[in-house]
């Protein structure tokens, strides 16, 4: 290791706060503040704007822009995990878990204003640790080969045992549907398709954001709407940004751990970005003395993730300079755009040209702390929207998430698959399934199987020579142990037990039933096909198999084993008469996928808007003309400036409309 | 602060706005005011992205009317999945461009159930060649000869790390086993794993685009680590197979066969080999416009790729590095380049479907 290059750090400093670098930085921040902001837009978005502006332009002042823009999108992408429980990613969603119902109890403020002063204190250690990491990553690389990828990600997976909720047996069964879904698609080893219904769409597997749409977003908007006025159920708190800082100051050591678990999940390869929110969530959990608050909305919920995602930027620049192996789609028009202004990834960049590494490192830091002071400034007002009377929102929300879904693939398949994974969502939220275990199982599924395939190919049982793997392999083990020990004592003060839920269990029965049929037809599916292939998917679902018959069984009983028997639905009736049902909502949001496969999203979402602002809301004509007019020119900016597509209908099979239209 | 910021944005965006809708010319082909998207059937950040926004940059300037390209990344199913839609949704009026490569003829000529598109029948109006380079770990105990060297992993038989037999490793995986090598293989890896897979020495065989010798092969080289075994080679104007414009002095897998097995490589061995090479290295990359495109259009395009080629945004070294020392083909000829990709006889393809069954134990799926 070569520590003298650090001696270049300073004239970095100095050539970004002098030159035009800072200007674009600063736009680069504020197109990444904007994108980030915005429902449905990310930082792929936003990255996919600049690059043709980046061509040409100095390498320095291009540099700057596009970490400016990368790096803020996981602050500003806060505001609507936070505020309206709609995840910008898999990697966010963890944030939601706790953040939402803080701004359900009007602490929207202080929940933002915590998640912005953890993001600032991740993004500054994870730009520190970047800049020893870059030093010591090719070592990093030679040491970390596929077999310890491999403990790597089952050391995730352990992390599991502290998210299934309150009944371990459906935690681990939503852990291992979340495994089985991603398997959808060709397998890696044999290239043959699984469980695709001969479609192109899932050929791929389901995206990601698909999943953490459907599980998270949907979910909450049903609960909201069922029985709430406004989002926010109490006055809102406060100023909130004091008490949020405050927050952050009292688990400061919470946020520097969560911070280099982020920067290290982002530096070794093998787990993803999708991954660490989730980790440094349930590292908060485990490492917190009075665990009942977390899910209700904990602070530390925010706090830990949200440092964690900003660290981890810092990270994920590792193997994008060093290898070229972009770790999210971001980073991989980050590297289009690096090739774009002639600096390739690789080793003649980090060994020759460290003066653009340390402006990169630096244009890290400073872009953070912008980003903060201007999301800090941002959060009291936007906050203050989740007093609003929420059916005069919705519309606007479920059309955002409905559009988000549409640029994972641009594909139909993107909004069927949405509201397939949404209701299934809603039922496990109703049904007490952890939502959680089952995206934590479906972002490490393919890094399970492929890195369980590759080191069977490559190492046999002499991984098990491997020390460092070794090592991994015994810390997945005491995170085992750990989450036992946990359960045994907190288990004891989860026996309130509700009568209301134990009424009628049908309904319960029935959907646990649903799980198993789609575990047997894949299950089925994968009997078709060659070893390799159907090896993996053949074994979840064997064990998620046998974690639904317990299940049934003990519904069948009426076990009172903690949170088996648990149906939202009827506390929430038992307690209020007027709520609306859950079929009544579903139908609610099948509106607008309805309505666009008719006319085409371009014209169902601005009608839909209007309808439902007027039958939902009893909203008068000309607010909600205004509203559906002010939705569709949005809609239009959007496809303009960032390139949107939205879905076509029936309506543009027969009629040819100009874009975005058509 | 936030309204200096948008202010900055929107005046950026205007001054780029202003840019590129210039002033129409006149002629028959106008795209003056009109947005062009060009469908690129693989991930952002891929090779054929950086290349497809390269030529886009470019033909904005030079199209005439000086239309807006925007770029779409529809990837899934190794190209399929954007060109089928491609096809669906493209119409003959020079208003979409298809970003075609490898894995869109492979899947063409293995004849995939799921491709949807005619591929014979798209127009091509650029071909980019790009040569192969493979390479070894030295830590098998190879030399610097490339005849001994792959003698020797004949004998001794590595591991190979890619993303799969039916994918653009096809030729790469024929040719190794043309020269009797039978190595072992892990699929579904990126070439940016399988790469640090092979400086960990967890596999020992491997090729790459002859584009990024100088920045991730030749440090390994040099660092005696990896030795080059063979390149593909490159076709110059008489048809004729010569070493590659990027390393003359690596000798080309011919020679190599030639050299390893005592006599050249001839009959239907040699005929697939040559058709992959006509895919994988003389077409590596293409631009085409949509089935039944009118020639006045088709045209425009290759008038306009010309003067693109000659333009300063291709003429740069980045672009240099994108594209590397290889001619690019423009209209007649990236149409013969094409034609050429589409050789394989029936013949051909049932050796090649025999091939991947009993090597590979792959089935393809069949209409």
């Amino acid at each position: 290791m070569d520590f003298s290059i650090l001696s270049q750090a300073v004239p970095a400093l100095v050539q970004l706060l002098t030159g035009p670098h800072l200007l674009f930085l600063l736009i680069g921040v504020g197109i990444g503040m904007i994108v980030g902001i915005l429902p449905g837009i990310g930082g792929l978005a936003g990255m996919a704007m600049i690059l043709p502006f980046i061509f040409g332009m100095e390498p320095g002042p291009a540099l700057a822009m596009m970490v400016g823009l990368t790096s803020v999108t996981a602050t500003s992408d806060t505001f609507s995990s936070v505020l309206i429980g709609v995840p910008g990613g898999a990697g966010t969603a963890a944030t939601v878990l706790d953040g939402f119902p803080m701004t359900k109890r009007g602490e929207g403020a202080r929940a933002l204003s915590a998640a912005f002063a953890a993001s600032l204190v991740g993004g500054l250690i994870g730009a520190f640790v970047l800049t020893f990491a870059f030093v010591a990553a090719r070592l990093i690389l030679l040491a970390v080969g596929f077999g310890e990828q491999l403990m790597l990600v089952i050391l995730a997976l352990t992390l599991v045992g502290m998210l299934t909720g309150r009944n371990v047996a459906k935690g681990l069964a939503s852990c291992a549907l979340g495994l089985l879904i991603g398997t959808i698609g060709s397998s890696q080893a044999t290239a043959e398709y699984r469980f695709t219904f001969d479609t192109l769409y899932l050929s791929d597997g389901v995206p990601l954001v698909i999943v953490a749409l459907g599980a998270f977003a949907l979910p909450e908007i049903i609960e909201v709407m069922r029985q709430h006025y406004a989002i926010a159920q109490k006055d809102l708190v406060g100023n909130g940004w004091i008490a949020g800082i405050r927050d952050v100051i009292r688990h400061f050591g919470l946020v520097v751990r969560c911070s280099i678990l982020g920067a290290l999940t982002g530096i070794l390869p093998g787990l993803g970005g999708g991954v660490v929110g989730w980790i440094s969530y349930a590292h908060t959990v485990q490492s917190s003395k009075d665990r009942s608050q977390f899910g209700k909305g904990d602070v530390r919920g925010v706090i830990g993730p949200e440092s964690a995602n900003n660290a981890k930027d810092g990270a994920d620049l590792i193997p994008t300079l060093f290898f070229g192996i972009p770790g999210s789609g971001t980073m991989a028009l980050f590297l289009g755009g690096l090739v774009v202004i002639g600096v390739t990834p690789g080793r003649n960049l980090v060994t020759n040209q460290t003066d653009l590494i340390y402006l990169i490192i630096w244009s890290l830091a400073l872009a953070n702390v912008l980003a903060t002071g201007l999301s800090m400034a941002l959060a009291r007002p936007i906050a203050s929207l989740t007093a609003i009377r929420f059916t005069l929102i919705a519309p606007f929300i479920i059309v955002m998430i409905f559009m988000s879904a549409f640029q994972a693939k641009g594909d139909w398949g993107d909004i069927v698959a949405l509201f397939v994974v949404g209701v299934v969502g809603i039922y496990m939220k109703r049904f007490g399934w952890s939502r959680a275990a089952l995206l934590i199982g479906l972002v490490l599924s393919q890094r399970l199987e492929a890195s369980l395939y590759r080191t069977v190919q490559i190492y046999g049982f002499d991984i098990f020579l491997r020390p460092i793997a070794i090592g991994i392999l015994i810390l997945a083990v005491i995170s085992i142990l750990f989450a036992i020990k946990t359960r045994v004592r907190t288990s004891a003060d989860d026996m309130e037990l509700s009568e209301a839920s134990r009424r009628n269990v049908l309904p319960q029965m029935l959907f646990t039933g649903g799980l198993l049929v789609f575990v047997a037809a894949m299950a089925y599916d994968a009997l078709q096909l060659k070893f390799l292939a159907q090896v993996f998917p053949l074994s979840v679902a064997a064990i998620a198999g046998g974690l639904l018959v317990i299940v049934l069984v003990g519904m069948a009983r009426r076990s009172r084993s903690p949170g088996l028997l648990f149906d939202a639905d009827a506390e929430v009736s038992a307690q209020d008469g007027t709520a609306k049902g859950t079929l009544f909502l579903v139908l609610l949001l099948a509106g607008l996928p309805v309505l666009a496969a008719l006319l085409g999203f371009m014209f169902a979402a601005p009608l839909y808007t209007y309808l439902f602002l007027r039958r939902m809301a009893q909203a008068s004509v000309v607010h909600s003309i205004v509203s559906a007019v002010g939705l569709g020119a949005f809609l239009m900016a959007i496809h303009v400036i960032f390139q949107a597509e939205f879905a076509d209908g029936l309506l543009q099979e027969f009629v040819r409309l100009p874009a975005p239209f058509g | 602060m936030i309204a200096s910021l948008f202010t900055r944005t929107a005046t950026a965006l205007g001054v780029a706005l202003a840019v590129s809708t210039g002033a129409a010319q006149a002629q028959t082909v106008d795209f003056a005011g009109k947005r062009i998207t060009m469908i690129i059937p693989y991930q952002e950040g891929s090779g054929s992205t950086i290349h497809g926004r390269l030529f886009a940059m470019a033909l904005e300037k030079s199209l005439p009317g000086n239309p807006t390209i925007v770029i779409r990344n529809i990837d899934g199913g190794g190209s399929v999945r954007g060109i089928n839609q491609f096809h669906k949704d493209a119409k003959p009026d020079g208003l979409m461009v298809g970003a075609i490569a490898t894995g869109t003829f492979f899947q063409y000529i293995l004849k995939d159930k799921a491709v949807a598109y005619p591929l014979p029948e798209f127009k091509p109006f650029l071909t980019s060649p790009f040569g192969l380079i493979a390479y070894a770990r030295t830590d098998l105990g190879l030399g610097k000869d490339p005849v001994e060297n792959v003698k020797k992993l004949i004998a001794k038989p590595p591991v190979y790390g890619g993303s799969g037999p039916t994918s653009s490793d096809l030729p790469a995986l024929v040719a190794f086993d043309l020269l009797g090598i039978r190595q072992k293989g892990v699929y579904g890896l990126s070439n940016a794993e399988s790469r640090a897979g092979f400086e960990r020495g967890e596999f020992n065989l491997k090729y790459d685009n002859a584009a990024s010798w100088a920045e991730e092969v030749k440090p390994l080289v040099d660092a005696g680590q990896a030795t080059v075994l063979f390149t593909f080679g490159f076709e110059n104007a008489e048809g004729k197979i010569v070493r590659d414009p990027m390393l003359p002095d690596v000798p080309t897998f011919l020679e190599v066969y030639e050299k390893v097995h005592g006599k050249p490589l001839t009959g239907i061995g040699y005929d697939v080999w040559k058709s992959l090479f006509n895919v994988r290295v003389m077409g590596s990359k293409m631009l085409v416009l949509p089935v039944g495109t009118p020639k006045e259009i088709v045209d425009a395009y290759t008038k306009a790729t010309e003067t693109a080629l000659k333009s300063d945004i291709l003429n740069t070294p980045q672009a240099k590095l994108v594209l590397g020392a290889y001619p690019q083909s423009v209209g007649p000829a990236s149409e013969t380049i094409f034609k050429g990709g589409l050789s394989m006889t029936p013949d051909q393809t049932a050796w090649l479907r025999n091939w991947l069954k009993e090597r590979h134990n792959v089935t393809v799926n069949l209409n």
